[in-house]
């Protein structure tokens, strides 16, 4: 929808940052973006932003954008012209495929880039590289949610709607800052809380939700399993299971095994509370009101899914949720906010390490028959192993077994776990970094190519509600840079294939349409019409289907009946000790988006929130004989920042709590690569670190 | 302070937007197929005023983003951006809002150094209001008395009477308009259907509460008041983007080669970082301050300086609020009463 | 139409020392003559100065109006406009408008005593009415200073205080440790009218009807402030100066605004009794 006026123009788009997915207006004059408005008839937003978005364009045409491609010659960079820079690139991946073979390659996709970008990502990966080495940052952050619901429900996704949890009876939400990361999801919890809705939140630190909870449960951060066997051991012991729910629609094995584990004495509310230090009278009470409140819906994300045993959390949840009753209703459901706006698409559209489009396997001869078919390319140049994941890449890059690396929109160098690492290993290999912003990854780069933004060409995006919507090109790319889409087409084309080469994003989704059965029926057409103008939700099998708002209908599961995991607590991978004696755990600010290479750059954003800090108690505090805003230096087994201290009693005593958005003071310079075993997701939430007056 | 009152067929609209184009770019709510936005207009076919907007038109006095002045080799140029408009269909919250707005920019200490950016584009601007004949779920703006109808600070306003309008002038300019489109003149029975229908109207909003005299009350009530609503601020900025008189502002310099470009752009006090004052505490950093920061300024601060509160009732503000804080619900309590 | 306020006029810096780590002084001039020769200011106001590129900053004037044609300011390095100012050099442009805000009293306080009390940086923001007072001798027969910093090195202005003294001023520097080779007065700045007991630091009186102003970082200020009550000075009778984030330096843009007052409009002197109604 572009609106023309003689001077003015207003072009609807969704937004860049999270998962919510609202949309909103760009205003343009004469090729500029002056700013941003809401948009009133949106499903999910309703005329509502929160800051990012009201300030989304800040970032968009700063004078500091990557504006030419960069080689690096002589330990400098030196601009170059698209041709010599592309040559280049394909030329350097062709030696190394040629001397190493394929699995010495590996690809980085963004889940800050559209659906379209991504999949060719994956395509790329796939037909030119012929390596499963690509992954992108939902590795960092939902990759066990990917993994555990869909082992519970057949379907990793987000079960039911965002609108819906206005409809619940009962919302628990762990996890999940939800004010501050979805601030449009957070207040529409505190409507529902409003409204009558019992709020049950489990959160180490006191958020700002906390203040509207009816019950508030600090757990330590890494004990989940725990706490979430409790709640399920209260409820068998009440009988407030919902029994008919179990008997036609759940697995009779898996649940009687489950179910067995959970009501033994260790998970008992009073056994657990010496883990996780929730008092077994509130756990109590919590889990009988969550019970009796129904439909309840689970809310939850990054303090569920970032742990060694993320997978675990997330099954848990499942397990709960099941045995409530709770699942295919509306109202219901297990919520897992995605965080990038467009990780839920990243997903959906293969670019992981073990899936093609649509979570087609690559191990599956079926799914590699599809996609040879559809790609022009033989069955058996595919690889038919699961390829690498990011920390694996990171890690692989660093021990000379993956050669070359093309990372296209993330900062590794900000986001993964044991960053002094990261930085020994990103210097090792042929990089290719391609980007809007010159990021500390960018700057380890051998070549860095200049992206066009979100602002700067046509795509989609899929939120974290499965709904995919398009975003629409509002200015002309700034400078020399072009879209990713473009770019990856080129180098393809260089190294022989043409079958990235597309001549606008329509053509891809196009592709996508045809070789993913659930995007089958979400064409560029439809998303855009009279019936569905802000996007159709997937399951989407065909053109005449109206996308499928919450799954699961009716306990009736993707996977046929749901499946119960046996889940035993694993205790983080690393706890205080006493050298390091604090438990650290990490998450975001409002104002700041991830590794802040954009809110940074924006003016508004960056005033909000301009320094890194680490929140410690109160008690903590008096005896480090540290005050608010003193400098500090915090350590770990694998580094050291130094950065403000602010005294506040949002952490409990023994935590501390650090926003990892800064490249100034990394949080993740101490964070540990200890990886969950099924989704390969880092334990980024618990650490040991010690500290001192700096 | 009304002179001449005239009606006009509603078939004949198109006449009047013809001659208003004279005056300059006409920029009327438009329906776009998703939202009605305040855009500029070439004919009456692309006007739509069957539904309150959310969208602001603020920013055509008061732009998002706005360049101040340039600067390059040693010299400044003031760069100061304003040409004829016409803004058709402003409803009466706007229009006693753009008079708020109006106050503050010329008002400096006992100097009167008018804001030259805001100034200049009022003087170019004609306005031709149109009194709404249906409220939408947060409006206030009877309560506030500064609607259904707009009383001053128009051109000319138009009435929905059924099959025709009535227009009202309230300029000179207005009568000049009108100059290039002879009107038959309005009799007593039309005069008083305007009334009927904006009686309808207020009726139909539903605070159920008259904010005079609430400067006198509200210190009783605030605290407990910014405290229960604003603590569910989930600190967007929103509520004073879209609000139609507010006017706070920050400015940045960017560097585009050799040239420096000096902007403002629209900034919001319930944001943390708008105030910083040395020494002051840490008062403003929690939401309910900031909350009652801006209650106290639209209800009280304003109407002792200028005698007319800053908030016309438009309910952009509850509208636009994640957390569904509205200002009615606020002004309510304030009172006292429900 | 009036001239846009907005808009500075060029200038540019004819001096800049190095008072501390952080701090500079400049010395600045309009580069239009006629300006240079019309343009005033009272003792206590503000301009917004411009590093071009960067922003815009308000700092009060360091200098007295009774020296024409030279606009002093100090800047201490602790942002990204002001630390573009530490980066130009003599010779450099920059943008200028003012004054703004209101003065120090110096009109009410005629004829009577003044006792100044400034600590760190602090005492930029009244050496201006300090110098003014000292250029008007017949008019301000008692005045004194009392000013202290952290340690020897971040004392500002340390080559004017016995110019200062010659002049006819009472000044009293200490500081808050005993640091290098200093071998003044050591305690803290309040320590000098307080009933602390101070070995190390010669007590003073300051007259029971002298009017007091007060300059420093907040927490300074604040004790200060506590101190002088509770030596029985009255809070209207003590002056303050208020720092903070603005922009417009009109009163428009919105960000000094507390309760109903403007930082930039209504102050930034205020007495410090209307400080302590500001905080409501």
């Amino acid at each position: 929808m572009i609106i023309n006026g003689p001077n003015v123009k207003r072009v609807l788009t969704t937004c860049v940052y999270c998962g919510t997915g609202c949309n909103f207006y760009f205003h343009v004059i004469d090729g500029k973006i002056v700013g941003v408005s809401p948009v009133e008839s949106h499903p999910v937003s309703q005329g509502k932003l929160c800051i990012k978005g009201w300030k989304a364009h800040e970032f968009v045409q700063r004078s500091d954008r990557l504006k030419r491609p960069l080689i690096r010659r002589d330990g400098s960079f030196v601009e170059v012209d698209w041709t010599e820079a592309l040559d280049y690139v394909a030329n350097k991946f062709k030696e190394i495929k040629e001397e190493y073979g394929p699995s010495a390659l590996g690809c980085l996709s963004s889940a800050k880039c559209t659906n379209e970008e991504n999949y060719l990502m994956q395509k790329f990966a796939r037909a030119v590289f012929k390596t499963n080495n690509v992954d992108h940052c939902a590795r960092l952050c939902h990759a066990s949610t990917v993994a555990g619901l869909t082992a519970s429900f057949g379907s990793g996704a987000m079960t039911n709607s965002i609108n819906e949890m206005l409809d619940s009876k009962a919302i628990l939400v762990t996890g999940s800052n939800t004010t501050e990361q979805h601030p449009i999801i957070g207040g529409k919890i505190m409507e529902a809380k409003k409204n009558g809705a019992k709020l049950i939140v489990v959160e180490p630190r006191k958020i700002h939700l906390t203040s509207f909870a009816d019950a508030h449960l600090r757990q330590k951060s890494g004990t989940d399993v725990p706490w979430l066997n409790s709640f399920m051991h209260v409820i068998f012991e009440e009988g407030l299971e919902d029994k008919e729910f179990i008997e036609k629609h759940l697995e009779p094995e898996p649940f009687e095994a489950m179910k067995k584990l959970v009501t033994s004495s260790r998970y008992s509310p009073e056994n657990t509370e010496k883990i996780t230090s929730i008092p077994a009278e509130e756990l109590r009470k919590a889990a009988i009101m969550f019970a009796k409140n129904r439909p309840g819906a689970i809310v939850y994300s990054m303090g569920i899914t970032q742990h060694i045993q993320g997978t675990d959390n997330v099954k848990s949840c499942a397990n709960l949720q099941m045995i409530l009753g709770n699942m295919g209703v509306h109202g219901g459901g297990v919520d897992p906010l995605r965080g990038q706006q467009n990780v839920q698409g990243a997903c959906d559209v293969g670019a992981l390490s073990n899936v093609f489009s649509g979570y087609q396997r690559v191990t599956d001869p079926a799914a590699r028959r599809k996609m040879a078919d559809a790609w022009g390319v033989g069955f058996e140049e595919f690889n038919d192993e699961v390829g690498l994941t990011v920390v694996e890449m990171i890690h692989a890059a660093g021990e000379g077994k993956v050669k070359g690396l093309y990372i296209m929109g993330e900062n590794p160098m900000v986001s993964d776990p044991d960053l002094n690492h990261v930085e020994e290993a990103l210097k090792k290999p042929f990089l290719v970094v391609q980007d809007i912003f010159m990021t500390p990854t960018a700057e380890l780069a051998d070549v860095v190519l200049p992206a066009a933004s979100f602002a700067e060409t046509d795509g989609t995006f899929t939120s974290t509600q499965r709904t995919v919507c398009k975003i629409r090109k509002a200015i002309e790319p700034l400078a020399d840079s072009r879209p990713d889409w473009w770019i990856i087409g080129q180098i393809a084309e260089r190294l022989g294939y043409k079958g990235c080469t597309y001549t606008h994003p329509s053509e891809i989704l196009d592709e996508i349409n045809r070789t993913t059965p659930i995007y089958g029926g979400i064409t560029w057409d439809r998303i855009d019409s009279e019936e569905f103008p802000f996007g159709i939700a997937w399951p989407c099998p065909d053109e005449g289907h109206p996308g499928t708002l919450f799954l699961h209908k009716g306990g009736s599961f993707s996977r046929g009946k749901g499946k119960c995991h046996v889940c035993e607590y694993v205790p983080p991978a690393e706890e205080p000790d006493e050298e390091y004696p604090f438990r650290m755990t990490t998450g975001r600010v409002n104002p700041h988006w991830h590794t802040r290479s954009m809110t940074g750059r924006s003016p508004t954003l960056e005033r909000e929130a301009p320094y890194a800090y680490i929140e410690i108690n109160p008690e903590d505090a008096k005896k480090l004989g540290v005050r608010s805003n003193w400098m500090v230096r915090v350590a770990s087994r694998r580094g050291e920042i130094v950065l403000r201290a602010r005294v506040s009693d949002i952490v409990p005593p023994g935590t501390v709590f650090i926003p990892w958005h800064y490249q100034e003071a990394p949080a993740n310079r101490l964070t540990i690569a200890a990886l969950d075993p099924d989704a390969k997701i880092p334990d980024l939430k618990v650490c040991a670190v010690k500290i001192e007056v700096a | 302070m009304m002179t001449e009152a005239y009606v006009l067929d509603k078939n004949r609209l198109g006449d009047l937007v013809e001659v208003l184009k004279v005056r300059g770019e006409v920029i009327a709510p438009t329906n776009t197929g998703i939202d009605i936005l305040y855009m500029p207009v070439s004919s009456v076919s692309e006007i739509d005023l069957s539904k309150i907007p959310l969208d602001s038109p603020k920013e055509y006095v008061f732009p998002i983003t706005e360049t101040m002045m340039e600067v390059e080799g040693g010299e400044i140029t003031p760069v100061l951006e304003s040409w004829d408009r016409v803004l058709f269909g402003l409803r009466p919250c706007d229009v006693a809002a753009f008079r708020c707005m109006l106050r503050f920019f010329e008002d400096y200490a006992d100097e009167k150094i008018p804001d030259p950016y805001f100034i200049e584009k009022m003087k170019k601007l004609t306005v031709v209001a149109y009194n709404c004949p249906e409220p939408k779920e947060h409006c206030f703006c009877a309560a506030m008395g500064t609607g259904p109808v707009a009383e001053s600070g128009f051109d000319l306003a138009l009435s929905d009477l059924g099959g025709y309008y009535l227009v009202e002038v309230g300029s000179v300019k207005g009568e000049e308009i009108l100059g290039g489109l002879p009107l038959p003149k309005a009799s007593q029975k039309d005069i008083s259907e305007k009334e009927a229908v904006a009686r309808r109207c207020s009726e139909k909003m539903k605070p159920g509460f008259a904010v005079q005299g609430i400067e006198d009350v509200i210190e009783q009530s605030i605290d407990a008041v910014a405290e229960n609503h604003g603590g569910r601020c989930i600190v967007c900025g929103g509520c004073n983007f879209f609000c139609p008189t507010c006017t706070c502002y920050n400015v940045t310099d960017t560097i585009e080669g050799e040239l420096v470009r000096r902007e403002r752009y629209w900034d919001s006090c319930m944001l943390q970082g708008f105030t910083w004052l040395a020494g002051m505490g840490p008062e403003r950093a929690t939401l309910a301050s900031r909350m009652k920061q801006r209650l106290m300024h639209k209800l009280s601060y304003t109407k002792e300086h200028y005698d007319a509160y800053s908030c016309t009732g438009c309910g952009r503000c509850s509208q636009v609020c994640p957390s569904y804080i509205f200002m009615e619900d606020m002004i309510r309590d304030i009172l006292g009463g429900v | 139409m009036k001239r846009n306020e907005y808009i500075p006029y060029m200038a540019t810096i004819k001096e800049i020392s190095e008072q501390t780590s952080d701090i500079k002084s400049f010395v600045l001039e309009f580069d239009d003559p006629e300006l240079r020769e019309r343009w005033t200011f009272k003792p206590g106001q503000f301009v917004e100065v411009s590093a071009f590129g960067h922003g815009e900053v308000p700092i009060s004037i360091a200098s007295s109006p009774t020296r024409k044609g030279e606009i002093e300011l100090v800047i201490r390095n602790s942002g990204s406009v002001t630390a573009a100012f530490h980066e130009m050099k003599a010779g450099d442009k920059v943008g200028l408008r003012g004054p703004y805000g209101n003065w120090w009293p110096f009109e009410e306080t005629k004829g009577k005593k003044v006792t100044i009390v400034a600590g760190g940086i602090g005492l930029a923001a009244v050496t201006n009415i300090l110098r003014y007072m000292l250029d008007n001798p017949s008019d301000y027969e008692n005045v004194q200073l009392l000013y202290g910093a952290r340690d020897q090195d971040l004392l500002v202005f340390t080559s004017e205080y016995e110019k200062w003294r010659q002049m006819g001023a009472d000044v009293h520097i200490t500081c808050d440790r005993r640091a290098g080779d200093w071998s003044g007065n050591v305690g803290m700045v309040t320590c000098f009218f307080n009933d602390t007991p101070s070995p190390e630091l010669e007590k003073v009186e300051i007259p029971e009807d002298a009017t007091l102003i007060v300059c420093g970082p907040p927490i300074m200020i604040h004790f200060c402030c506590l101190d002088l009550l509770k030596a029985g000075f009255k809070p209207e009778n003590i002056y303050v100066s208020l720092e903070g984030h603005m922009k417009c330096g009109v009163g428009k843009c919105g960000h000094c605004n507390v309760g109903h007052k403007y930082v930039c409009k209504d102050g930034p002197v205020f007495t410090y009794a209307e400080k302590l109604a500001l905080e409501g």
